[in-house]
């Protein structure tokens, strides 16, 4: 046989069968509702149905009214802070079931065709003893403009507090945004210009650890680091620097100094652009 | 040869028009973004027609060629000018097909006709195998799952894909047959007058016949001597801006200023956002070989590797013929491999997937043709030969069928499809134009005078929708998604922000999704308010 006739057929054979390994990665939507009816019966109060891999969107079209999170990573330290997980894996490319198995105690739920559900009980889960966002009615949030003492940012509208100047951009609340690994719920915490710092002090909760994360959304790259540290009682316990690129960078910071409330706080030598998030949790 | 080359004509009349059949029998595809500014701007510049004889001499008038060819004057005319008239014919006066096919009918006629001179290049070509090669070609093209889809929009990047084929061989015919030279200058004229991106077919063209007659270059007493470029090259810039000029009303009056700053608006494009292997990029630089890597991944691997194949068969074999046939197939080379490398400069916008170097494919599948009857001729037994022609022909088929009307978001066999291009943060989706099947669910479900979030579908497509009988007249289309019932979200990465949005607002169920293999191309909410009645 000639070389470009072989060429030929193996380009055939291989696009063939490439397409064949394609369609067994298909999930059938009949599965699908198979599994979500036990799923939905299954869930119980406190549970995260984490759906993977990522990309696979009819399990959130059938069970989305519950609490469900379609991760691109799995981040260990947040799926921890459930005590249980009810994982939705799809045979499909990008799968990281085993990575979610590896958190826990794994039962098997319900399989049908290429979809499976199970339960993993997650191994050591770590409660919060106080999550930002979750509290966030329960913070102060203090904006300094200079040349004085720092105001409150005290207009509390059910889901932010609203800063008393440039108030579009300098205000802290629940959001939901876009970075560059999906999906973040966070808080939005824009820095002040002019290298001001925006601050928010928590309520006491007891803790060995903080767990910090940041970000900055997918479409608005900042043009300068965000300054990001964490006090408590005029004890600085964290000092670093979040680097201008997208994605959710996360810190576990130790609370083995000071006492008294934690404070967060930001600030930049340049905020244009600083579409920037944050979340943290008190750990014990 | 006569008779062969009349025969040529009649198959390239019939692959024109059974294309054409083909593509008004399968125009489901959504109204994507730009069509909406494209219909309206084919409305506008139609009055101008229909008010001609009542306005006499007004009608050239600076402000009524502003007030009615104003509109869209990023681009060109003519194509506009042409989907009012198929629009006016098709639709208005003979009720034959809806409003927004009689508008994109006239982007299909120039696919069409692009689709009858790739038969032409490639029939003449490859002489030993006959028409074979040319209808080959036009079915490989239109088995690629991205031209397919966009040959059927009301938008530019059909024509100008079928201009560029019909507009080269002409003027390799002109290179040698002074009666071919008039048609070249009209196919480039026309061409130029439908995007700006002709220009850079005239600068292939030439490079075409320098590089093709290369042997004539040469170097004596300090002087270099280049080969003769054929008169069409020379008379081209002319005669395509004269049509470029008649095609262009709104610069009639000022058309030093006005055509001057339709050029100045593409030389310095925004930038878009492209999301490539994970990274969104806002802002040059943008990576090396785009257009190159995009095609690799988004042509069916069969039609890929045969076109390559071809490609360096074509290159081989220039190299050894002289005359019409090497620039032929240096025309060929050049004409395939200038569009992405364009677009693979790292400083040039890349938004718009694959639509902005479309004018490669009639060309590579031409080589993927040629690859293919040669590597079929070396088959002892003849009954085999058709076989494996068909067996190449099958999964490029299949996936067409497959993803119609999506093609746009095809990626091929070699990453797995939408799953691995999601997985390898490839870009899902763009142009918005996906949500039409869900309108079925929002006309079935909402609620009388319900508000509608459309994302990245402009006014002028829901406008277009509601005329064409898809979409209730009362629904309201709103720009705000805290004010909707109803919201579409197009999985587009960029444009994501719209899905969290909605899910702030307390809805986080789809009613309804348009997927393939899973993985979302367009969802449907309901929101609270819709969901509370």
């Amino acid at each position: 046989m000639r070389t470009p006739l072989l060429i030929v057929v193996v380009a055939i054979v291989v696009s063939s069968t490439l397409s064949a390994v394609r369609c067994a990665h298909v999930a059938a939507q009949a599965d699908f509702e198979t599994v979500a009816g036990v799923v939905r019966s299954a869930y119980r109060e406190g549970d995260l149905i984490v759906v993977t891999p990522f990309h696979q969107a009819v399990p959130r079209s059938l069970l989305g009214d519950l609490p469900l999170i379609e991760p691109r990573r799995i981040e260990p330290d947040s799926l921890r802070m459930h005590q249980r997980l009810l994982v939705v894996a799809v045979d499909a490319v990008g799968s990281a079931r085993d990575e979610l198995e590896a958190l826990g105690t794994v039962e098997p739920l319900v399989s049908a065709g290429r979809v499976d559900a199970l339960t993993v009980v997650v191994r050591d889960p770590q409660r919060p003893t106080f999550h930002l966002r979750a509290g966030l009615a329960d913070v102060q949030v203090l904006a300094s403009y200079g040349g004085g003492d720092p105001v409150h940012c005290a207009r509390w509208d059910g889901s932010s507090f609203r800063c008393p100047r440039d108030s579009d951009w300098n205000w802290v609340g629940r959001v939901t945004l876009n970075l560059e690994d999906g999906p973040r719920a966070c808080v939005w915490m824009h820095p002040l210009n002019g290298g001001r710092e925006l601050s928010v002090t928590m309520p006491e909760a007891p803790g060995s650890r903080l767990l910090l994360g940041h970000g900055f959304v997918l479409s608005a790259a900042a043009r300068a680091p965000v300054q990001v540290e964490v006090r408590r009682g005029g004890m600085r316990l964290y000092a670093g620097e979040a680097m201008p690129r997208s994605g959710w960078q996360t810190t576990s910071i130790a609370l083995d100094r000071g006492s008294g409330p934690l404070v967060l706080a930001v600030k930049t030598n340049d905020n244009g652009g600083a579409h920037f998030c944050v979340d943290a949790w008190v750990l014990p | 040869m006569g008779i062969a080359l009349k025969r040529h004509g009649r198959i390239a009349f019939a692959v024109g028009f059974g294309v054409l059949l083909l593509l008004l029998a399968t125009a489901s595809q959504g109204f994507v973004r730009d069509e909406g500014y494209y219909f309206r701007a084919a409305r506008e510049y139609h009055a101008w027609f229909e008010n001609l004889f009542e306005r006499g001499l007004d009608a050239f008038a600076d402000n009524t060629l502003t007030r009615d060819f104003g509109y869209n004057t990023e681009h060109p005319g003519f194509v506009k000018i042409l989907m009012g008239w198929t629009w006016k014919v098709a639709h208005v006066w003979l009720g034959a097909v809806s409003g927004a096919t009689g508008f994109r009918l006239g982007s299909m006629v120039l696919v069409a006709v692009g689709a009858a001179f790739t038969f032409l290049f490639g029939a003449r070509l490859a002489r030993a195998h006959g028409a074979i090669v040319g209808l080959l070609a036009v079915a490989f093209l239109f088995t690629s799952p991205h031209v397919f889809f966009h040959a059927h929009l009301a938008a530019f990047d059909g024509p100008i894909m079928g201009l560029s084929v019909a507009a080269t061989y002409a003027f390799w015919r002109a290179a040698s047959e002074r009666r071919w030279v008039l048609p070249a200058l009209v196919l480039f004229g026309v061409a130029l007058a439908t995007k700006h991106n002709a220009v850079f077919l005239w600068a292939g063209l030439g490079l075409a016949v320098m590089v093709a007659r290369g042997r004539d270059w040469s170097f004596s007493d300090g002087k270099l001597s280049l080969p003769p470029l054929p008169i069409a090259w020379f008379l081209a810039p002319i005669a395509g801006l004269a049509i470029l000029y008649v095609f262009y009303p709104y610069g009639w009056v000022h058309p030093l200023q006005r055509i001057g700053a339709y050029y100045d608006y593409h030389a310095h494009h925004e930038h878009y956002p492209v999301d490539f292997f994970g990274t969104m990029y806002t802002a040059p630089p943008f990576p090396w070989g785009y257009a190159f890597r995009m095609t690799a991944l988004t042509v069916p691997l069969v039609t890929l590797v045969l076109g390559v194949m071809g490609l360096i068969a074509c290159a081989r074999r220039a190299r050894e013929v002289d005359g019409d046939e090497r620039l032929g197939l240096v025309l060929l080379l050049v004409s395939c491999l200038v569009p992405p490398l364009v677009i693979s400069f790292p400083s040039v916008p890349i938004f718009g997937g694959t639509k902005h170097w479309m004018p490669m494919m009639p060309f590579f599948c031409i080589a993927a043709a040629l690859a293919l009857m040669e590597a079929v001729g070396s088959i002892r037994y003849r009954v085999v030969a058709p076989l494996v022609v068909v067996a190449a022909l099958v999964m490029p088929f299949t996936d067409t069928i497959r993803t119609h009307p999506y093609g746009h978001t095809y990626f091929n066999e070699l990453i797995l499809g939408h799953q691995g291009a999601a997985v390898l943060g490839l870009p899902r989706t763009f142009w918005g134009g996906d949500a039409r099947p869900l309108l079925v669910v929002l006309n079935e479900k909402a609620a009388v005078g319900a508000r509608v979030y459309t994302h990245r579908m402009n006014y002028s497509d829901w406008q277009q929708y509601v005329t064409d009988g898809l979409a209730r007249r009362d629904l309201v289309f709103v720009n705000d998604v805290a004010s909707a019932d109803w919201a579409f979200v197009n999985h587009q990465r960029e444009y994501q922000d719209a899905e969290y949005a909605v899910w702030q607002l307390g809805a986080t169920r789809p009613e309804a999704m348009v997927a393939f293999d899973g993985v979302p191309i367009v969802s449907l909410y309901r929101l609270g308010r819709a969901a509370a009645r």
